[in-house]
């Protein structure tokens, strides 16, 4: 598995960006980017190739679920994997994230091990 | 034919089927299929085939089980999923074909029943179901021991708080704007959020409860009400000492105990949740606006509120302009303050510390570039391209500065959010009643000066909330609206920002102050003084100990103290007051500590800046006007007043140009109620300087206060007025 690729965190609250940020270099991933908010990360996804988006889904400005459609209606960056990260299991918001062509999501808290599981299902795809 | 679409997105269906990769459906399929099977449920119902829309309700079923993961055979689900999409086929077939449906659903139906546990045709349930399987609850430990993290979270935490109790105020106002309510639910969401992977289980709690509270006011399921404004005042207050708790524990400090029922919160919160809407919400704002500003009476918006109410039905503004009450123009004013949001500008978050080098060095380049500019001026035959060249440079250097000042510019209104919710708490410990407005809160200032000035404008607050505003019931005795009107406001003036606090209170008794100033011996004639000169007496030591003042004006309690400390901030205070119909302080700071107006001055070699606000007169006194009086030391006499002399080069010890008053120039110099003469050589000029710190070694020097570079790359010392005197007191 290609542990190389480059992760964009999109996070308002800066702690939790930080808490996948560990998570991920738990479980091998150190090439990691960070967005605060929908629009600063489509700013990111235009700027530089990203291979993975791992979004949280309340967010001002523009929420997750705004984001990831925005990033599907973009030519360029339509087949960017995207994983939602949301609040319990709040069904309505998982399944239109999921209409909306989200490649996977997690509940908050995860462990890294259910990161791990949920990142090598999406990649594995590709 | 009308079946074509509804064909042709089942054939797609189908064949997005087989070409998958495996026998299971991952999320990006599932939400493919979902879209196509709403699609063909739309399309079906619209037709009215409805086994085709049972199906496909019961194959959506089937994808939002595989989505959550709930299915207890995945293999089965699969083939029920695929059983059916192919039984859609056979129907779409037969429709083709002669028009009509025939075929046994039922077998399908009932699988699906039995894989999903939920019979067809019901609503999917909306609660938050079953949660995931993969969900554990355990949190990996090393997450928790990472302190930094911990730290992170605190900071930011307290940060999402305020932001919390900024947007609270404004809801308050505003109990229908949702983007508030949005603005207050996503801080406790995150709290909550991150409290989740750090495993601090009372705040995740108490962040959640607030959150589902908030989530139900966001969905109009309960009314926001000044209660439970409150409430959310209150929880946010408890999140905020439990993290303050944290931050102790972790900083191996004594943790202060919780003094709160948490479970009293959390049965008031529960009880709220209860509550539900209110069936009249508080509709008439803009009526409410026009009587505050004194446009319309309130008999005058009874009156409109029925006009508008009958047919045909109008809008409260076009009811009272119809009437002639009030103009188009005053109630759009209305209109617009009601909707008035605060500008949303984008940020970005640098570490100060940053900025304050960005900052100093850009105050290097500007001396570096003064020093340029001087050796040019000797330069004879400088190049005309290089004058041109550096004159550009000067203007680039000098719009750098100003950015990079504005760079630590922030908006007051974090400062007045605050002080509106002290505002408030006061005035409901006082049993007042208070409408707060607040305007120019987009007005910037500098990051510095934030924190100095807070303390005694809230000292002003408070006293306008204590002694300014009347007891409701004296309000009304008085003829006044029973709710007081505090209001702040902000604006830029010259270099300053001016802050006003005003009150609609009692206002100020100027009989009763100066009388007060007489017997106390503060003047020996109240003759001459204008209005504005007797209401300043209340900042006077003398003048505003608690007790006597309060009976005397309801005012000054400790207000010399604010005095001092705005005066400290380079700083003016102004009063303005009508008795009976309340009173404004006007305070107006300096918009930056890091510059200062400084009159440069020479000292036989030396140069000194003396801040121009200290700054009185200068004069040459005549030889007849300077005297010895024993016991005080050397006076000189300005217009008649008497004002001790202080020869600079005795007190820092050097050679000046010339050592007799009448030969040199006196500087006039005031501060916190007195007046002395500065002794120096010469005035050079009037020159912005960037104040320097002198460092550590020799921060507590008496008499100055820091350094600046000069033009010509020379220190000059920036004096501190207040030491020169306590020095010259000692001498």
């Amino acid at each position: 598995m290609d542990k190389q690729i480059k992760v964009l965190i999109v996070d308002d609250f800066a702690t939790m960006r930080k808490v996948v940020r560990n998570l991920l270099k738990q479980i091998g991933y150190e090439n990691i980017v960070e967005g605060e908010d929908g629009v600063n990360a489509l700013k990111i996804l235009k700027s530089q190739k990203i291979d993975l988006i791992i979004s949280d889904w309340n967010m001002p400005n523009m929420t997750g679920l705004e984001l990831l459609k925005a990033v599907r209606a973009d030519e360029t960056l339509k087949a960017t994997p995207f994983l939602m990260v949301t609040a319990e299991a709040l069904q309505d918001n998982v399944i239109a994230a999921v209409k909306a062509g989200v490649s996977n999501y997690i509940v908050k808290p995860f462990t890294a091990e259910v990161l791990n599981e949920k990142i090598k299902k999406i990649l594995e795809k590709l | 034919m009308e079946y074509d679409a509804l064909i042709k997105s089942i054939d797609e269906l189908a064949s997005d089927l087989v070409f998958l990769d495996s026998r299971e459906i991952d999320i990006p399929s599932s939400g493919k299929f979902m879209n196509s099977l709403e699609e063909i449920i739309k399309e079906a119902g619209r037709l009215h085939v409805s086994p085709l829309v049972q199906i496909a309700t019961g194959l959506n079923q089937i994808l939002q089980k595989m989505v959550f993961d709930t299915l207890p055979d995945k293999g089965l689900g699969f083939g029920t999923f695929e059983s059916g999409i192919a039984l859609m086929q056979e129907i779409s077939g037969t429709l083709q074909r002669n028009g009509e449906f025939s075929g046994d659903i039922q077998p399908f139906l009932e699988a699906t029943t039995k894989l999903t546990g939920m019979a067809l045709n019901m609503e999917t349930p909306k609660e938050q179901g079953a949660q995931p399987p993969d969900q554990e609850t355990q949190v990996n430990k090393t997450q928790v021991q990472d302190l930094s993290l911990v730290k992170d979270f605190i900071a930011e935490g307290l940060e999402y708080i305020d932001e919390i109790e900024v947007n609270i105020l404004n809801l308050e106002q505003n109990p229908e704007n949702a983007d508030y309510i949005n603005a207050i639910f996503r801080p406790f969401h995150s709290i909550k959020g991150v409290a989740s992977f750090l495993n601090l289980e009372n705040i995740r709690h108490l962040a959640h409860n607030l959150e589902n509270l908030l989530d139900k006011a966001r969905n109009n399921e309960i009314t926001v009400t000044p209660p439970l404004i409150d409430l959310i005042l209150d929880g946010a207050d408890v999140l905020k000492t439990m993290i303050l708790q944290l931050k102790d524990e972790i900083e191996n400090r004594p943790v202060k105990p919780l003094n709160v029922d948490l479970s009293a919160l959390a049965e008031r919160i529960q009880n709220a949740e209860k509550m539900g809407t209110d069936d009249t919400p508080d509709k008439k704002k803009l009526g409410e606006i026009l009587v505050h500003d004194g446009v319309i009476t309130n008999e005058d918006l009874d009156h409109a509120l029925k006009v508008a109410k009958t047919p045909p039905a109008k809008k409260i503004g076009e009811a009272l302009i119809e009437e002639g009450k009030a103009t188009p123009k005053q109630v759009s004013q209305a209109l617009r303050r009601q909707s008035e949001k605060a500008v949303d500008a984008s940020t970005l978050r640098v570490d100060t510390r940053k900025l304050d080098d960005l900052i100093d060095m850009v105050g290097e380049l500007v001396i570096t570039q003064s020093m340029i500019q001087q050796d040019l001026s000797q330069q004879v035959n400088a190049s005309k391209n290089l004058m041109r060249d550096i004159s550009q440079f000067f203007r680039i250097t000098s719009s750098l500065q100003r950015t990079s000042m504005r760079l630590r510019m922030i908006p007051i209104k974090q400062t007045f959010q605050r002080m509106s919710r002290l505002i408030r708490d006061l005035a409901k410990n006082e049993g007042k009643s208070v409408n707060i407005e607040l305007i120019g809160e987009e007005t910037e200032i500098d990051r510095n000066m934030v924190d100095e000035i807070y303390n005694p404008l809230v000292h002003m607050v408070r006293n306008a909330v204590d002694h300014g505003l009347e007891s409701p019931e004296d309000r009304i005795k008085a003829g006044k609206p029973e709710k007081g009107l505090i209001c702040l406001r902000a604006y830029h003036r010259g270099g300053n920002i001016v802050i006003e606090i005003s009150d609609d209170g009692r206002g100020l008794n100027k009989e009763k102050i100066a009388d007060k100033a007489l017997r106390k011996g503060v003047v020996s004639s109240i003759e001459g003084l204008t209005d504005q000169e007797i209401y300043m007496m209340i900042l006077l030591p003398g003048l505003s100990t608690a007790d006597k003042i309060t009976d005397v004006s309801g005012r000054g309690v400790g207000m010399d103290v604010v005095k001092q400390a705005v005066e400290k901030l380079r700083g003016k205070i102004e009063i303005e007051s009508k008795l009976g119909v309340g009173t404004t302080f006007i305070t107006s700071f300096p918009l930056t500590l890091a510059i200062i107006d400084g009159m440069l001055v020479k000292v036989g070699e030396e140069i000194y800046v003396i801040p121009t606000t200290a700054i009185r007169k200068t004069l040459r006194p005549a030889k007849k006007d300077c005297s010895h009086v024993v016991g005080k030391g050397e006076i000189v006499n300005v217009m008649g007043q008497l004002l001790p002399l202080v020869r600079l080069y005795e007190l820092f010890g050097i050679e000046p140009e010339y050592k007799e008053p009448w030969d040199a120039i006196a500087v006039v110099v005031e501060g916190e109620g007195h007046a002395q003469c500065l002794l120096v050589d010469r005035i050079i000029g009037k020159a912005e300087v960037v104040i320097k710190s002198l460092g550590s070694d020799l921060k507590n020097i008496k008499g100055v206060s820091g350094g600046a570079i000069l033009g010509d790359g020379r220190i000059g010392l920036i004096l501190d007025t207040e030491g020169l005197f306590a020095l010259n007191d000692r001498k």
